[in-house]
């Protein structure tokens, strides 16, 4: 991906991008647990397990590939700008932008982790 | 300090009593959510007290003093750790209780129908064919010990089902039948109220709850059944 | 230095000087008299004028708190019967969320925005004095409910059925609805024109990562409310559709599901306490820089919170709905969000920590009210966590508790910074210095009484009082708590009015103020107190983040006329653009000056919403006309239609002015905006949805998805309608105005093809909207595209006619960019909503 591409580490909304994976698991488990529910998922089995909590781990472990990659992407892309940045402020202001992105996708991560946990705690549909 | 500790406990639980507070529980759920309640007040006490030791620490600081070491290192450990660690334990102690406080894996040993209006409540015992045993308006009689299904329903507006003593409330929703299963473990009367706002009377949307022994609820039963099961006390 | 500054030739001499700055301030000055202040739109004004408004309804907001208090001091009070209770409950929650905290952070950011980015006014200065008036008629409209027999009554977040019309018959509701959804137009006008003065309007040289925190925290809460504030308006116009018109979304017996109403409410209520609270955080830390008396610690870890914030704070909103009957497990992932957005916020804590762990932190005022600050959010924020503990909340949710709580975090995470803000840059607006001693007594009392009156509340609800019931049983044993309460009440009341006397006393005899009293590093403390109308006569250069500190000289340079835009040659108003990351100067914006149009089109609107709350529907639809000629008349003069093609910034410096400029802050001011819009758009989809799920047959009784021929037909001339604005443009990049108009014409006239052929396709097979919710949502979703495609007409007419007269080709692409622009918009929301009409019943 080019320094220029709009999801590039360096680029504002290359920075957000691993919260946008967080907001898309969220906005996807959320709804599989209503529609799964609806249509009786969790009394399915597949690899041990019900379905549902299945499935809801599986989209996790997904998203999580992707987030980590892109942290270690601007982790790469902000020590690269960090050690040009001397006397080069466009290296400095993508050293920020870049560091900011490592940062996020850990926070992304975090979150995303946070969201899965109590799908391994609950059955998926008690009230 | 050791006898300082239970007089302490005993004034903080005569303050606590009331028909209607949370924090003396006479269930399952709510015994589990009062003491979810205490361990989280400590919790933040702690936490509270540390944030303002360090700003103490920070702002009256004699100077010329020198500035903080590595306050990267500082940022991260105390915004980024350990609030992430204490929060994960948190979530999991509290996804735990949940589970506890819905009861998965008791079972139900009665159902009793919720029907909320403005501004009443209506209790029907139900028996396992569905048919109502007893009728009541604004009273509620539970049996002592046995684990109830609620199915909380409105005709009208939003209500909210709740018996602080007993746990959690449920909103009685039209066009929703909603689950909220209590069991009462100390026989005696205590208070329910309307929890979501329904209109102008919401304040004075509550009902009384009689906890009987088995043998008193068995008799009381029988009582409206034999009689008029529509009628109302 | 830049290369700006490099080209700057020899100063001008004393005579030329003083020319250049009498024509600076004849340019920008607002009008003489009355007429010059209906008229003006300059940002400080604008800014001002929000921040005094916001201040009056803080104090009828929180006079209706009183009575509450009042009524509640003891068992049985009757102050207040519970009709009257539950319309001040409902008005006090209405005026304090939507009339004072949204609309007075906007105007902090607006007056001081530009100042602090080393500009002369927002780049939409119209839009900003139009959102002003919004909010000021949008207020009043819902006041006035009072004068009409009756205020809202149904809470400030208004559920459904108890505001549908069986259950609020009369008028009430609709004050609601339609007032707040006025005063919102401020807000999202705002976050258009707080997005693009931070990305486009910084001074030179101040690239991304020397932006003070506070633009950083704007920036974040402008695209939070871009997508914060559209579920709510959208559902707004639902309930009052529903309730003028009869359609169905919220009524159970004909499809609809109330909670429908709470997903899209709160879709919009939990960002809106970020919305209110990120403000607050970027004025803490700019005033924690300043008192601290050294640069941010961990700056980029505060911009890491701020963005994560924005991004978690939208996957909390079913924490208000734990009681509704979802499963646990879905319940869980809001708790579990709940909780992972009170990282972010102990980063930032700890940030400011280590910053004044690090400086010499100086205790003066604006710092004592951060301090309680700290205390009481911190508090508010440890309640929160509790809050996302689903059991937990599943006790004291809807009791006083959660009262407790959100003071808590709104006084404390808003309220408080909002003061120290107040102080901090008083004397910028009046040139005196805030005396300490009246301050700090205010500051106790607020803080003591604050505390004293909220503290008990946790333990209130705890006991089993809930939140508005207008009086409680003596069984409880809580009166004494809450007297308590309202004797602290009082307190608090006490030292508010403390607050006002002290700013009233400062505006009248404060001392004379140095200029930059604080010893501060940011720009807006380089302007001469109080400023000029056009803050910086000549626009700065920046290489620092504190750039105060680093160029002690920069002042002065500003103050003078010899560097850019020191000249004002053209006898415009005229801004500097800059690159979004870099900073570096890319265009010469020229902007409008004093007008009517924006009081006229806000007044237009206030007296349009009269007459649909009187039921006069002919009327207001009628009254469309004369608004949208003004709206015309607004886009014809937008900024300086005839400006050439470049302008001198400086001698050798020019820059292409901003039609010219693929830059333009009318560009970004579009994308925004259609950001919000599509917002606007994915809320109606997600409540088509959402009605779909809890369905037991759809399409509804009465609908049918009926033959493919004459939808795809539709569908196609709609495509059609995109690929002919395309062409349009394209021949006006190659300098051939014909195909420009015949291409806009082509895509209006296939565009209308569209309207006539889908409205046909679907009167043939729905039933009416008043029989079921899936007519109602289908009508809405097709109606709703529908206005946009005639927006995209109205766009295209507009291009046409400025394209007629001579004011587009293919270096001034701006208006025919926008109007292409509008069409492809259009062209994939219809997509989208076709798919959602017409495919998806078939497959389900």
């Amino acid at each position: 991906m080019s320094a220029l591409s709009p999801l590039a580490p360096g680029r504002l909304t290359g920075m957000a991008l691993p919260m946008a994976l967080w907001a898309l698991h969220f906005v996807v488990v959320y709804g599989l647990v209503g529609l799964g529910c609806e249509h009786g998922w969790q009394s399915r089995t597949l690899a041990g397990g019900n379905l549902l909590s299945v499935l809801l781990v599986a989209l996790t472990v997904l998203v999580l590939v992707p987030v980590v990659a892109l942290g270690l992407r601007a982790r790469r892309a902000w020590r690269r700008h960090a050690a040009n940045q001397a006397g080069d402020p466009r290296q400095r202001r993508h050293a920020l932008i870049a560091m900011a992105a490592t940062a996020l996708a850990i926070l992304a991560a975090i979150a995303i982790v946070f969201t899965a946990t109590p799908a391994l705690l609950l059955p998926p549909c008690a009230t | 300090m050791r006898r300082l500790v239970p007089l302490l406990a005993a004034a903080v639980a005569a303050g606590c009593r009331g028909p209607q507070s949370m924090l003396d529980p006479a269930g399952p759920a709510a015994a589990a959510i009062a003491r979810t309640w205490w361990l989280m007040a400590g919790a933040a006490l702690a936490v509270l007290l540390l944030v303002l030791g360090l700003l103490a620490r920070a702002m009256l600081r004699r100077q010329p003093a020198p500035p903080m070491a590595r306050p990267e290192r500082f940022i991260v450990l105390g915004g980024l750790v350990l609030p992430t660690v204490a929060l994960f334990a948190l979530l999991v102690y509290g996804t735990l209780a949940g589970r506890t406080v819905i009861g998965v894996g008791v079972d139900t040993d009665r159902v009793v129908r919720v029907t909320a209006r403005q501004w009443q409540w209506q209790f029907e015992h139900l028996a396992p064919d569905g048919t109502v045993l007893a009728r009541s308006l604004d009273r509620l009689v539970l049996p002592q010990g046995e684990m109830v299904e609620f199915q909380v329903g409105s005709e009208d507006v939003i209500h909210s089902f709740w018996i602080p003593r007993l746990g959690g409330k449920v909103d009685a929703i039209p066009g929703r039948s909603n689950r909220l299963r209590l069991r009462a473990d100390v026989a005696g009367a205590m208070r329910g109220q309307c929890a979501e706002f329904c209109g102008r009377e919401h304040a004075h949307m509550a009902f009384s709850v009689e906890v009987l022994d088995p043998a008193s609820f068995a008799g009381w039963l029988d009582g409206r059944a034999a009689g008029d099961a529509g009628s109302t006390p | 230095m830049t290369e700006a500054n490099a080209a700057a030739p020899a100063p001008p001499d004393a005579a030329e000087q003083q020319r250049r700055l009498g024509a600076l301030q004849r340019i920008w000055a607002n009008g003489p008299g009355l007429v010059g202040q209906l008229t003006a739109v300059n940002h400080s004004t604008v800014g001002l004028r929000f921040i005094a408004t916001g201040f009056a309804f803080l104090a009828i907001g929180g006079m209706l708190s009183m009575f509450i208090r009042l009524q509640l001091a003891w068992f049985g009070n009757e102050v207040l019967d519970p009709d009257r209770y539950n319309q001040f409950v409902t008005m006090h929650g209405t005026t304090m969320m939507f009339l004072f905290a949204v609309p007075i952070l906007e105007g902090f950011a607006m007056y001081l925005l530009p100042k602090m980015l080393g500009t002369r006014d927002l780049p939409m200065p119209r839009l900003s004095a139009f959102g002003y008036w919004c909010y000021l008629f949008g207020g009043l409209f819902l006041y006035s409910s009072f004068l009409f027999g009756g205020a809202p009554d149904g809470g400030w977040f208004m559920y459904v059925p108890l505001t549908d019309a069986t259950y609020t018959p009369g008028i009430s509701a609709d004050f609601w609805l339609i007032g707040v959804t006025f005063a919102e137009i401020a807000a999202v006008t705002a976050a258009v024109e707080l997005v693009v003065t931070v990305l486009k309007t910084r001074a030179p040289g101040m690239s991304i990562q020397r932006m003070p925190l506070m633009a950083w925290a704007i920036l974040v809460t402008a695209f939070m409310i871009a997508f914060g504030f559209p579920p709510l308006i959208l559902a707004s116009i639902l309930l009052e559709i529903e309730r003028a018109f009869g359609f169905a979304f919220f009524e159970v017996a004909r499809g609809g599901d109330p909670l429908l109403w709470q997903h899209l409410f709160w879709l919009f209520g939990h960002p809106e306490v970020y919305i209110i609270f990120l403000p607050a955080a970027g004025m803490v830390s700019t005033l924690v820089v300043t008192f601290a008396r050294r640069t941010m610690v961990g700056y980029r870890w505060i911009v890491v919170a701020i963005v994560a914030t924005g991004f978690l704070s939208f996957g909390l909103w079913v924490h208000h709905m734990f009681a509704v009957g979802i499963p646990l497990l879905a319940l869980s992932f809001f708790s579990a969000a709940s909780m992972a957005v009170a990282i972010p916020m102990g980063v930032q804590l700890f940030a400011w920590i280590a910053t004044l762990w690090s400086g010499k932190p100086w205790l003066r005022l604006p710092m004592v009210w951060l301090m309680g600050f700290f205390f009481i959010f911190v508090l508010g924020g440890l309640t929160g966590v509790m809050l996302a503990l689903v059991p937990f909340d599943w006790q004291v949710h809807d009791t006083h508790f959660v009262v407790a709580h959100l003071h808590y975090v709104t006084i404390g995470g808003m309220l408080f910074p909002l003061f120290a803000g107040l102080y901090y840059w008083l004397p910028l607006v009046t040139g005196r210095q805030p005396g300490e001693s009246l301050g700090r007594t205010a500051f106790w009392l607020v803080f003591i009484g604050f505390n004293l009156t909220f503290l008990p509340m946790h333990l209130t609800g705890m006991l089993g009082m809930p939140r508005r019931a207008y009086t409680y049983d003596a069984a409880l044993g809580v009166e004494w708590l809450n007297l308590l309460s309202t004797a602290a009440g009082f307190v608090l009341t006490v030292g508010m009015m403390a607050v006002a006397v002290d700013v009233w006393l400062h505006f009248r005899h404060g001392r004379r103020s140095a200029a930059n009293p604080w010893q501060a590093g940011t720009l807006e403390w380089a302007l001469p107190l109080p400023p000029p109308p056009y803050n910086f006569a000549s626009i700065p250069v920046v290489d620092d983040r504190e750039p105060l500190w680093r160029d002690p000289g920069l002042a002065q340079a500003s103050a003078g006329t010899a560097g850019l835009l020191g000249d004002p040659a053209g006898g415009r108003r005229e801004l500097l653009g800059t690159g979004m990351i870099s900073g570096a100067p890319e265009q010469v914006i020229r902007i409008s000056g004093s007008t009517w149009l924006p009081l006229l089109a806000a007044a237009n609107i206030a007296v349009l919403l009269a007459c649909f709350i009187a039921k006069q529907y002919l009327l207001a639809a009628a009254l469309l006309v004369p608004l949208l000629a003004v709206f015309l008349r607004w886009a014809w003069t937008t900024g300086d239609r005839h400006a050439p093609l470049r302008i001198e910034a400086a001698p050798g410096v020019a820059l292409p002015s901003q039609a010219a400029c693929s830059q333009a802050p009318g560009w970004w001011g579009l994308v925004i905006s259609l950001l919000i819009d599509g917002s606007l758009f994915a809320s109606l989809v997600f409540a088509y949805f959402y009605l779909w799920l809890g369905a037991e047959v759809w399409p509804g009784p009465g609908s049918e998805t009926g033959a493919l021929a004459l939808p795809v037909l539709a569908l196609v001339l709609l495509v059609g309608a995109g690929l002919a604005a395309r062409l349009a443009l394209r021949g006006n990049d190659r300098d051939r105005p014909a195909q420009l108009r015949g291409g806009l014409l082509a895509a209006a006239a296939l565009g209308t093809g569209f309207l006539v052929a889908h409205g046909a396709a679907l009167a043939m097979v729905l039933a009416a909207p008043q029989q079921h919710a899936y007519a109602s949502v289908v009508w809405t979703l097709a109606g709703f595209h529908g206005v946009h495609v005639l927006v995209a007409l109205l766009g295209s007419g507009f291009a046409w006619l400025r394209s007629r007269h001579g004011l587009v080709d293919a270096q001034r692409r701006l208006d025919a960019r926008i109007a292409v622009a509008l069409w492809r918009y259009t062209v994939g929301q219809g997509v989208v909503a076709w798919l959602v009409i017409h495919l998806f019943p078939r497959l389900a």
